[in-house]
């Protein structure tokens, strides 16, 4: 099957008049709003970085923050303490995502299941502990840092570049799932034994989705750093954060790309209205309760929601038609 | 013994303390086809674990081609020709057939061409349309390509874990023919689980009885089947089951 054949002039239109939407937006909506889209927009780079890894593979990570820490930390320490401009701040945070990430996940890859995440969730909470107490000098300890250099200025042009960079890694990872790595990748998830019975290294496959996963993890949590010129440990190795770029990913459509994407959207216009009702972590509950109800009605997430009404739209449209011969 | 393609030697396996294979030794010529039997629970499966490697065995050893392979991972196994199909034929249903081959072909170096896709796909009796996703086949057409995607790699040595499983009996008749046809013509050495003792009879060369982990009787089918100590642990194991 060639590319020409899945991206039909139809998949093009919609994602033309999408990005026209998304680039008209600032037009139309108050600041606020950009500001809540802005984190949309993170939110899905980490939920794609989260499903390239655990959606695809079934290795379920929990301590993503691990990762999009070592990314944040590592430019803002770079261009804060040590002044280095952020052209080399944020490739060199990536840099150090992709080693940092490999060298602690790579014996972690090693184990399945339950254990894998318990031991992700653990590197998370073992880096929070240690930032505090490691070189606060360095880190800012507890408290974190403040004005950290910034990328752009303003709501509007903060909107374009996270919506840009959402897109540039949504695309790659599209393309990278349309290699035969991408293929077997998805395999795993389905049966390990079986790909590796196939003649494929499945440590290699693993290795290769988290190289993946860390390096979108680490652009992300760099560029977020930029935009919201601080850090604050205590946001960040949150358990509910991870929850949020997980429950994202789940609810949108596990190892879909787009999936992960809608999800991040409709998680955080959730969060956003339930705030004035729910104003505590209450909130994470109706989260737990709305990703329960579609894992087990739609386990697809929302994609598959979407998929299913616009058959049935067809469906009826091709119904009414057929009727319309007939009489 | 002349002209062995693959055996195994004294493997022993247990979970934790329970023992599922003992002292369990057996070995295929090129062209034979071997038949596996035993009753449910017998650790026919386990030892096709064994063999590809997904287990390690607490002791004994595989060896293929002459070489003790041991210690070589599943997919190193594979890529020296050793293929495998599983008891319940799980495709991955989302994929198109085309897809499936195209995962196949690409699985690893050198990569094979659509042909040898088709090539497969004719020596497996697949006759459907490449663009059917493979999760709406019927279990035979999924067992065929499952097949055909390990007859395109022209592997040494085919595992077969109750392939005939679900199948009627005109099914079955055609599965035979595939079967026999791989292995006299390309040589393949084929060891084939099935625990219905009858439906061996008509395909397998030779036939091992494992029971409770322990190989009870080798031979020929007939000379086997026959034997009091397999039907002993057959019948009896029946009558529970
Ligand atoms: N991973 C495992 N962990 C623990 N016990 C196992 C495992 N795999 C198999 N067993 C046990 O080993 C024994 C042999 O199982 P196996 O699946 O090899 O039998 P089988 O001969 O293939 O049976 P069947 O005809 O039902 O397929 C069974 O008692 C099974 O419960
Ligand atoms: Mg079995």
């Amino acid at each position: 099957m060639t590319m020409a054949g899945i991206v039909t002039s139809r998949h093009l239109l919609l994602w033309l008049l999408f990005g026209a939407a998304m680039l008209a937006l600032p037009q139309f909506v108050s600041n606020g709003t950009i500001r809540i889209i802005i984190f949309a927009n993170f939110l899905a780079i980490f939920a794609m970085s989260w499903d390239f890894l655990s959606g695809k593979t079934g290795y379920v990570s929990f301590g993503h923050p691990f990762l999009i820490g070592i990314g944040a930390y590592a430019s803002a320490i770079l261009s804060y303490r040590f002044h280095v401009p952020l052209e080399f701040s944020i490739p060199l945070a990536v840099l150090a995502t992709l080693v940092g990430g490999t060298l602690f996940f790579l014996p972690a890859l090693r184990i399945k299941g339950t254990y894998f995440a318990l031991v992700t969730l653990a590197f998370m909470e073992l880096m929070y502990q240690l930032i505090q107490v490691v070189r606060p000098d360095l880190t800012g300890g507890t408290r974190g840092m403040s004005g950290i250099k910034t990328v752009l200025t303003g709501a509007a042009p903060n909107f374009y570049l996270s919506f840009m960079l959402m897109f540039v890694i949504a695309f790659s990872l599209w393309l990278l799932s349309r290699t035969r790595l991408g293929t077997a990748l998805d395999a795993i998830a389905m049966n390990e034994e079986a790909v590796s019975g196939s003649g494929l290294s499945t440590t290699r496959l693993k290795l290769f989705a988290f190289m993946v996963s860390a390096t979108v993890a680490g652009i992300g949590g760099a560029f977020y750093v930029h935009y919201l010129g601080s850090i604050a440990p205590r946001a960040l190795f949150d358990i509910n954060f991870v929850f949020t770029i997980i429950v994202s990913a789940l609810i949108g459509g596990a190892s879909t790309i787009v999936g992960p994407m809608i999800g991040a959207f409709f998680m955080t216009f959730l969060l956003e209205y339930l705030r004035p009702v729910l104003p505590g972590s209450e909130r994470y509950f109706v989260y737990g309760m709305i990703a329960l109800v579609l894992y087990v009605y739609k386990p697809k997430g929302i994609l598959a929601i979407l998929a299913d009404l616009r058959d049935g739209m067809r469906a009826q449209g091709t119904g009414r038609a057929q009727r319309g011969k007939a009489s | 013994m002349e002209n062995v393609l693959f055996s195994c030697e004294g493997i022993g396996l247990s979970f934790g303390n329970r023992p599922v294979l003992k002292d369990v030794s057996l070995h295929v010529a090129p062209g034979e086809i071997l038949g596996l039997v035993g009753p449910n629970g017998a650790g026919k499966t386990s030892l096709f674990e064994v063999f590809t490697g997904r287990y390690t065995p607490r002791s004994g050893r595989v060896c293929m081609k002459g070489t003790d392979i041991s210690s070589l991972s599943i997919h190193e196994r594979a890529r020296l020709g050793l293929a495998r199909t599983y008891q319940s034929p799980i495709v991955p249903s989302s994929m198109s057939v085309g897809d499936v081959f195209r995962a196949a072909r690409e699985a690893y170096r050198p990569f094979l061409s659509r042909f040898d896709a088709e090539w497969g796909a004719r020596h497996a009796h697949l006759h459907v349309p490449w663009d059917r996703p493979a999760g709406s086949l019927d279990t035979f057409d999924r067992r065929k390509l499952m097949l055909a995607c390990q007859f395109m790699r022209a592997p040494d040595v085919l595992l077969l874990d109750e392939p005939a499983s679900g199948l009627i009996n005109s099914e079955i008749d055609t599965l035979d023919i595939i079967i026999r046809h791989q292995a006299d013509e390309f040589g393949i050495g084929v060891i084939l689980i099935e625990h219905r003792l009858e439906l061996l009879t008509a395909i397998a060369d030779r036939v091992v009885v494992l029971d409770l982990g322990e190989v009870i009787a080798s031979g020929r089918p007939d000379e086997v089947f026959s034997n009091p100590r397999v039907k002993a642990a057959y019948f009896e194991d029946a009558g529970h089951g």
